[in-house]
């Protein structure tokens, strides 16, 4: 398999919507969901290791977020809002294969949204740094929803981003500020990524996902406790493992692509049976 | 003051701004005044004008932040995330557990100085640890 497939860009209309995605490589899909305030760049590198070992790496951009509109002019303020978006992308891009999914941060709550309510659609779920249950960790933030509210917002936001990278990423300058310029989204499309992760709450919605799913923790990353991590997998019973990943943090498809490209490959083929059409 | 002049993304964020920051280590304090990029005037007592906002926190929260330990970011966020049981998480505040340090006073001036201030804790911070002036 080629090492080198290339990143295309494509629109598709969902909810009469303009939606952006990354698209790369041929075979089972994975549709990748990023982190609040961001977009698809997140898995650029990710994408060509996962064409190379047989998939077809999907990345949206969730509405709102850098070339995809919102729906109805409106930022989504709950993580089941982009959850059922996700899962509307997904049946309207991967016709006729079931898609695996990834989703980091809020991208991991969505991840657990969809194992709560449409797990039969999923091969198999992968959540990375996000939890069942989001509202211990930050507070609401509706009060900070306008940028005329809080000039902090912004730069706190991206530097919340940013800071949570693992430490050896954290000490490399030109990896930090490439994050940062991921992060330049509409203030008001990631303060509802915030509210919908201070308000998410699947806990009792997880006792019958009939996929695997994998659930990634860095362990350097400050915004995701491990207790909340271990929590959520034991809702979801045997269906669920955890990996908690050495010297990473916030983000390992952008610190780490190739550990999680194997990571998640092998995963998907010992639990489903369905190695990739490598 | 030195390091923190040096440091070109400081000066830039203060630019534009002519106020105070009261720094608060426990019962240790340390009054500044910006002006135009550059700390003009140190106290270590507040003046009878007050302050135009502040950075407070335990003497344990600026020696994480000195040591590299914990972010900026991670110790003025709310929110309960260093516990080990669900059941300590849920408690005292949960999300809205208040932050290591609190930043208080004009919100607008200190939003407009959110990464000047991050870097002159930060600045302070490493410089107290240093020096081992945090008590």
């Amino acid at each position: 398999m080629s090492t080198d497939a290339p990143i295309t860009g494509h629109y598709v209309s969902i909810d009469g919507t303009r939606t952006f995605y990354d698209a790369c490589g041929e075979g089972t899909p994975v549709v990748c969901v990023h982190t609040a305030g961001a977009d698809s760049r997140e898995y650029q590198y990710l994408l060509p290791l996962l064409a190379q070992r047989g998939y077809r790496g999907l990345a949206l951009d969730l509405p709102g977020h850098s070339r995809s509109y919102p729906v109805g002019w409106e930022p989504h303020r709950t993580i089941n809002q982009h959850a059922e978006f996700v899962h509307r992308f997904a049946q309207e891009v991967c016709v006729g294969s079931k898609p695996v999914m990834i989703g980091c941060s809020i991208g991991g709550c969505i991840a657990f949204d969809l194992a709560a309510n449409h797990s039969e659609d999923f091969l198999a779920i992968v959540p990375m740094e996000g939890l069942a249950w989001g509202s211990p960790i930050l507070p609401f933030p509706a009060e900070l929803e306008r940028p005329a509210w809080s000039t902090a917002w912004k730069p706190f936001l991206e530097y919340a981003a940013v800071e949570s990278l693992g430490k050896p990423m954290l000490a490399d300058p030109e990896k930090v500020k490439e994050l940062w310029w991921q992060h330049q989204n509409a203030h008001q499309a990631g303060n509802g990524d915030i509210q919908g992760w201070a308000s998410h709450d699947v806990r009792d919605q997880l006792g019958d996902v009939r996929c695997p799913v994998l659930i990634i923790k860095g362990a350097d990353d400050f915004w995701v406790p491990e207790p909340l991590i271990r929590l959520s997998a034991e809702l979801i019973g045997e269906q669920a493992e955890v990996r908690i990943l050495p010297d990473i943090g916030h983000y390992p498809m952008f610190e780490d692509p190739a550990g999680l490209a194997e990571l998640v490959d092998a995963f998907v083929s010992s639990r489903t049976g369905a190695a990739a059409a490598g | 003051m030195e390091a923190l002049h040096a440091d070109e993304e400081f000066v830039a964020e203060a630019r534009w701004f002519d106020g105070s920051i009261l720094i608060e280590a426990g019962a240790q304090r340390l009054w500044l005044k910006v002006y135009r990029g550059r700390v003009i005037e140190v106290f270590d007592f507040i003046p009878v004008f007050g302050y135009t906002f502040k950075l407070s926190g335990s003497p344990e929260a600026w020696t994480m932040l000195g040591t590299g330990e914990r972010t900026f970011t991670d110790l003025v966020s709310a929110g309960s995330r260093y516990l080990d049981t669900v059941e300590e998480i849920e408690a005292a505040g949960g999300g809205y557990r208040p932050p290591e340090i609190a930043i208080e006073g004009n919100g607008i001036e200190a939003g407009r100085m959110h990464i000047a201030s991050m870097r002159l804790a930060g600045c302070l911070a490493r410089t107290a640890v240093g020096a081992e002036a945090i008590a």
